[in-house]
Order: C-alpha cells, then structure tokens, then sequence
C-alpha cells in the first residue's frame, strides 16, 4: 500500500479516528496500530509478514535474555543471534542472488565453469529498514544503553509501525518505544495542522515534483545516447530533485502520519542540497541511516580515534557498506565508495578548517553549494544508472558535449526549472524558520502558496503511480 | 478567523486563475487523448453527434489506407446512401471490427460493409499486434463512452476523477497541461510531437484528408517499409480479426465485402523487404479467405505502381480517391445480386 494511494487514505483515516476512540484503552490502541502495520504490510506480500514476525520475537527474546545476564559471552552470544539472524535475512533476500551471479561472472572470467543456482529471490518491501532498526535495538540493549522491553505488543508495534516500515526514518527504541508504550491521552491541535501539514507536503514533493520528473529521468537514462548534452544533464538534474522529493516526501508523509496518533519521528532531510560540503550533506540527507551507520559501525570500526590514516579506512568501509545497503548491485557499492572518497577528502581538508553545523547558506557560499550539489550528483549517476556501462555513457554525453543540435522538446526542461525553484524555496524557508513545513505568516501569501500547491498537486496526480524510490532498498 | 478566510480566499483565487487558464486553452489545444487510438476517438465521436437520418447505410472499414483512401461522401452522394468511413491507422483488423461494433453495429445496421485492405494490412507479425485488442478495449475513454467504466461503488476514485474533469477544464486538460513546452508548441506552431487533432482533418463523413495532394517519394518511405515487412505472415489475428468484421456485419443484416486496394508494389519488391512471393502469398490468403466466407472481393490491384495516383507507398492522393471511388459505385451497381445497396437498400436494423 502505497502513501499516494486511496486505500493509504482510508487506512490511515480509519486508523486515527479508532485510535483517538480507544483512548482510554492503551492495549487495544497497541494492538489497532499493530494489525494495522501488518495490513498495511500485507497490502504487498502478506507471505513476508512472517519475516517480520521472526525479527521481532528474535529480536525482543535477545533483549529479555540480555536483560537477565551479566555474563559476558552469554550476551555476545545473545547479540550475535540477533545480528545473525537479521543480517541472515537481509543477505539472503537482498543479497543471495547479487553474490552468486558476481561468484559466477569472476569464475567465468577465471576460465573456470561454475553452475549458478536459480533462485530468483523477491526482495522483501522494506527489509532494510526493519532489520536494522531491530538490530540497533538489540545492540543498543547488549551495550546497556537501553533497558529492554518486557512488552511484545509494544516492541512488535516499534519494529512494524506503519508510517515508517518501509522506508523510514529508521528510528531508534529509545526514542519511539517509549511513545508507544505511553502513547499520548488526548490529541493536541497541533499534532493535527502538523500532521495534515506534513502529509501535504510529502505529496506535494511526491506527486507535483518526483513523479512529475520520473518520465523525463528515465527517458534521459534509458537512452543517453540519443539526446542532447544539455538535456542528459538536466536529466542528472532532474534525478537529484526526483530521489530528493521522493524520498522526503515519503519522510514527510511518514512522520505526518505517526503524528496524527501522537508519535513524533526523526526528521530523516535537513534540506542537504543547501550543504556547503559532503560531510555536511550527510549529516543532513537520509539522517536516520547515517546516524545508524556512524553508531553502530564507524565508531566500533575506530571511528576517528586510531589515526587519520585509519580514520579514512573507517570512512570508505562505511559509506561502502552504505552503498551496498541500498541496493545488491556494483553500482551502489561504487557510489558508496565514491562519497567515501569524498568523505575522506573533505576529512583531510577539515582537519585544517573547522566544521560546521548547517546554517543558512550565504552568497559566499554559493560556489561551495553548487561544488557540493554537483559532487552527490555525479555519485547519482552511478545510482540512477542500469549498470556502468549506462552511467559512463550518460556522464560521456555531458563531458563531450553530445548532440548539441538535436532538436528538443522544451517541456522537461521547463518542468525541471519550475521542481527546482519551488524544491529551493522550500528549503530555503524551512532552513530559514527552522519549522518543520514552510510556515508563512502573510495569509494571501500563505494562501497562494496552498492554491498552487494545490494546483500543481492536481495537475500530477492520477498518473501512471510511481513507486517511492525507496521502497527498493 | 479572519486570516484563514484570507487564506482560503487567496488559495481559492489561485485554483480559480488556474480553471481560467486552462477554459481558455481548451479550445485552442487538440482533444486529451482517453482511447487508444486517437481517430478511434475522434469518429466515434463524430459518429456519435450525428443526426439519426446520418446512420450510415454504407460503412467503410480499414486502417489508414481506408482512412485516407476512400471518400465516402463522394460513394454516399453517387449511390444516393448515407455512407462513413470508420477505417482506423495504425491499428489491427481485430480493432477495427472491434470499432466498427462499439460505434456503428451497436447502433445501426449498414447495409454493406466494405472492408478495405492492403498487403501492408495483413501482417500478422506486426510488433505488439498481440496487445492492441486489449489496449483499445482498456482504454479509459472506451470504456466511458460505453458506459462501461466502474461507478462510485467500483471504482470510486476513478469516478472521482472522472466527475472532477466533468465539471473543471483544468482537471480535464490535465494530461496536456503536464507538457508546457509541447503547449507552447501547439499555440505557436499549430503542432507539436505526439499530438495530433485528427477531428481538425476529418471531412463530416470521416475521411482523413491531408494526404490530398502529396506528391510521391519513395525515399522517404524505405524506412517504413522494413519495418512493416521485416518479419511478414500472414492469417493469425489479423486474419482472427477479418473474421469477426465480416461475421459483425452480416449479423446487423448488411452484407460485407472486401476491397483489396492498390499499393506501390514495385517499389516494394525493388525495396526488398516485400518481394514477390509476399504479394503472392498476401493474394493467396486473400483469395482463399474470401471463398472459405463467400465474401465477394472487388480487386483495384490494377491500379498498383501508377505513381501519380499515390501520395506515398499505400496511401492515395486525391487523383487515386477520384478514381477508386469511380470503380467502387460501378461495382456496386454492377453487383446488385450480392450487394443491394445499388438497389436502394437503406441501413435497418
């Protein structure tokens, strides 16, 4: 079930009205958000719940027992069971089929003749996500930074909670578990113009911005070739504001979602195309997953405490990792090695220059800004494209300056003109206030801004649907 | 209070600019494309507004070689009948028995179906021949303009939309609207890539007029002809889909009978892709069909190769409509036993 769907509306309208009906009865409220995360689920593959199912009693069985030993080897026994068990899920749904068909290829290229077993695995909505988020439960529990939950209703709610499952924020236990297990007593007005506000936005982004631009990416990327140099270019573009207003808008209509049942979730985007270098866009892009990777794997690699020349290790690992997370393919590892190399770069350059919080860019920063935002979207090309061969042919068109004089149709373009300017305006305001949505205090502007929002929703919807992007991952 | 009105005011006034925007465009911009094919669309649509004393006692069938080629207001005026042309480019035989049902048979009865075609028709290999069926049948406006798409109950979010294009120009024109550039193109130009406005170049009896007066030139055509030909069979759907025109027609009580037109064939054979044994294996097919469902078969083929008649390798100018159109009305005067429309036989039902 998809957030830019009619039954996402009616699931949701149903879901809030009963939960705010139950007030006074906590556990049926648990047990309403829990049957409607598996519907919610089940809407793709009910035959995976089951996988859900399996991470959350492994998961919460591995906090009871860590919670009644201080034996040692008995709680890494513990946490290796949960890290097994849920990277044992994501490796062989996600990656089972990526390393038998690279095995095959090397051998094949060694000479050597090795059978390949079909298996042809479906990848699981969503099982990055969830399986992370419970492994940081139990590793956060095994380090004793949290007390583990003796509520399975609860914890089951916390690993499926709908509005995140299946693509984030992933959020930590200790922060959402304790506003399910105290779920709020009455809903606050605010929650509600929040909410509503937030749900606006994200379909706003999804629908009038991401979707709008999708047929322009891929007509770009299926055939590099065959377009003009300005227009590829545009079309890299177009796939930087596309993966961005997807995936926020998909955050916003998540942490929307929850805070209509009083839950508030991380804010996952900080508006990282304003960032004025990479280690700066990535305390701001896809929050949830850098903040998981910087705890749970650079810091126990090293982190920066073993030297520079370990600290860049830790670097590329990470952002290695990180790239294979989102997808069983070389081209996202490679694109994680790329922001690893830049990473790095930027760590040795840091080192010689304070950093910095994210602030509102200033026209001095322009050049900065734009430096930053074409270094991600170089790395974007490797993760829109089909294969190497597709990316180097999209970035040769550019960097030759291809086609120059190939008559175009202008629409894309004008399109990608008018995501771009609203995509900077919103940032730009949120940056400037601070709020969470673009908050205007003139009613007429206000008011426009919401017609033509309003306006450009209409205009784009009832498309071909779009999956969010990020459902692959 | 007063600052939400004036916000509701203002977001209303902007929605409202936007409905003024797109009441003005609508006329100046082409029919937003719901069926599949978008002549489909347009004769329908014509068929539809016609007065009932216009049913058509003379229907024409085909792709665009009908389309273009056979002028059935001419045909109407020389045999004293009404007469259309439902012939339909760039679709299969099982689309145009499928159009000539939903718009004609469905409501009227002509009393002679010419069925028109050319070898270029026959192919049943053609790329995606499997799904053009399904697609026309699927297409939204189809299924709105028969009353067959899903209600509030069925469908409540498509009838949403489709009741909000209903009463807003700005819903309505949608699709167009996503293309500003194309928009702009069309203002500017009167064109632009991928629409077309086949209702701008229909004559009241649905002939497609803009081949006219062409002049022909087979290099352009080269390209065209490879690929119609590269993998050429005949029989399969196509040949499922004559079939059912044929069977359609003599259940509304009319006859049916099949022109096969004429074509540029020697540039074809010079062009390879054709070749001899195509245009005989095309005529064996032909013949052996129309002896199988005993429908008489008026063959123009000696009219194949004259240069000046064609405005391009299948189509006909207006000197080839002239002619065709002559040999047509005396043939169905001439074959008054098998084809009473000569008679006077009108279309009932």
């Amino acid at each position: 079930m998809a957030f830019n769907s009619f039954q996402y509306a009616l699931l949701l309208f149903a879901v809030v009205t009963a939960f705010w009906t139950l007030r006074n009865h906590p556990r049926l409220r648990l047990g309403l958000l829990l049957i409607a995360s598996y519907v919610f689920y089940g809407f793709w593959d009910w035959r995976f719940l089951g996988l859900l199912a399996l991470s959350t009693v492994v998961d919460f069985a591995v906090g009871v027992g860590l919670g009644r030993t201080e034996d040692g080897s008995r709680r890494r026994r513990l946490l290796v069971a949960s890290v097994g068990t849920n990277l044992g899920i994501l490796g062989f749904f996600k990656y089972f089929d990526f390393f038998i068909d690279s095995f095959a290829e090397i051998s094949a290229q060694l000479g050597l003749s090795l059978g390949r077993p079909v298996l042809e695995v479906v990848l699981p909505v969503g099982i990055s996500f969830y399986t992370f988020q419970t492994m940081s439960y139990a590793i956060d529990v095994y380090r004793r930074n949290l007390e583990p939950t003796r509520d399975l209703l609860a914890f089951a709610v916390y690993v499926s909670f709908f509005p995140q499952l299946v693509a984030g924020p992933i959020e930590r236990a200790g922060r959402l578990l304790p506003q399910l297990e105290h779920p709020a007593e009455r809903l606050h007005p605010e929650d509600v113009s929040t909410g509503l506000a937030l749900i606006t936005l994200g379909l706003f982004k999804k629908v009038a911005i991401a979707d709008a631009l999708a047929g322009y990416v891929e007509a770009v990327f299926s055939a590099p070739e065959t377009h003009p140099w300005f227009l590829v270019l545009g079309g890299i573009y177009a796939f930087a504001l596309q993966i961005y207003a997807d995936f926020s808008g998909y955050s916003d209509i998540a942490r929307g979602s929850a805070r209509l049942v009083g839950v508030r979730l991380v804010r996952n985007f900080e508006q990282p195309y304003l960032s004025r270098n990479i280690s700066e866009f990535w305390r701001t892009w896809h929050i949830s997953l850098s903040e998981w990777l910087r705890d749970y794997l650079y810091i126990p690699l090293g982190g920066n405490r073993r030297g520079w020349r370990r600290t860049l290790v830790n670097l590329s690992l990470t952002m290695l990792l990180g790239g294979l997370w989102h997808g069983a393919a070389w081209t996202f590892v490679f694109w994680g090695g790329l922001h690893g190399l830049y990473l790095a770069v930027h760590r040795m350059w840091r080192s010689r220059t304070p950093g910095a919080d994210p602030v509102m860019p200033r026209w001095r920063d322009a050049l900065p800004v734009l430096g930053t935002f074409h270094l991600v979207c170089l790395g974007w090309v490797f993760f829109r494209a089909d294969g190497f061969g597709n990316a180097i042919a999209v970035l040769t068109t550019v960097g030759t300056f291809n086609n120059p004089s190939t008559p175009v149709d202008t629409s894309p373009l004008i399109l990608l003109a008018a995501a771009m300017v609203t995509m900077i305006l919103i940032d730009v305001e949120q940056r400037r206030t601070g709020m969470h949505v673009p908050h205007l205090h003139r009613p007429v502007l206000r008011g426009a801004l919401a017609g033509t929002a309003a306006a450009a929703v209409i205009l784009f919807a009832g498309q071909a649907s779009v999956p969010f992007l990020y459902f692959q991952f | 209070m007063r600052r939400t009105l004036s916000t509701m005011l203002a977001a209303g006034l902007v929605l409202l600019m936007f409905e003024g925007v797109a009441v003005w465009l609508e006329p100046r911009l082409p029919a937003v494309q719901t069926w599949s094919n978008p002549f489909a669309q347009a004769k329908f649509e014509q068929i539809s507004t016609m007065s009932a004393g216009r049913d058509p006692d003379l229907l024409i069938v085909g792709s665009s070689i009908a389309n273009a080629g056979l002028d059935a207001r001419e045909l109407g005026a020389r045999l004293g009948v009404e007469a259309y042309n439902a012939g339909i480019p760039s679709s299969t035989m099982e689309v145009w028995a499928a159009f000539a049902e939903d718009a004609v048979f469905s409501r009227s009865c002509p009393a002679v179906t010419l069925i028109a075609i050319g070898i270029r028709d026959a192919n049943a290999n053609l790329p995606g021949i499997e799904r053009a069926l399904a697609r026309y049948q699927q297409s939204e406006g189809r299924r709105r303009s028969l009353g067959l798409a899903g209600g509030p109950f069925d469908d409540p979010f498509g009838w949403l939309e489709h009741q909000a294009g209903e009463a807003s120009a700005f819903v309505r024109l949608r699709p167009l609207l996503r293309e500003p550039g194309l928009v702009i193109s069309w203002l500017q130009e009167g064109r632009a890539p991928g629409w077309s406005d086949p209702s701008r170049d229909l004559d009241s009896h649905g002939r497609y007029l803009r081949f006219g007066r062409r002049a022909f030139d087979p290099v352009d055509q080269l390209a065209e002809v490879e690929h119609v030909f590269a993998d050429f069979k005949v029989g399969g759907l196509q040949e499922d889909g004559l079939r059912r025109l044929v069977d359609s027609a003599r259940a509304s009580g009319g006859a049916a009978v099949i022109i096969d037109m004429p074509a540029m064939t020697t540039i074809l054979v010079d062009g390879i892709p054709a070749g001899e044994e195509r245009l005989a294996e095309y005529r064996t097919w032909l013949r052996d069909f129309s002896t199988e469902k005993r429908v008489p078969v008026l063959d123009l083929t000696s009219l194949d190769d004259r240069e000046e008649l064609f405005a391009d390798l299948y189509h006909l100018n207006d000197d080839g409509v002239a002619i065709v159109t002559d040999r047509i009305a005396d043939w169905l005067r001439e074959n008054q036993d098998a084809v009473p429309l000569a008679m006077g036989a009108k279309s009932t039902c």
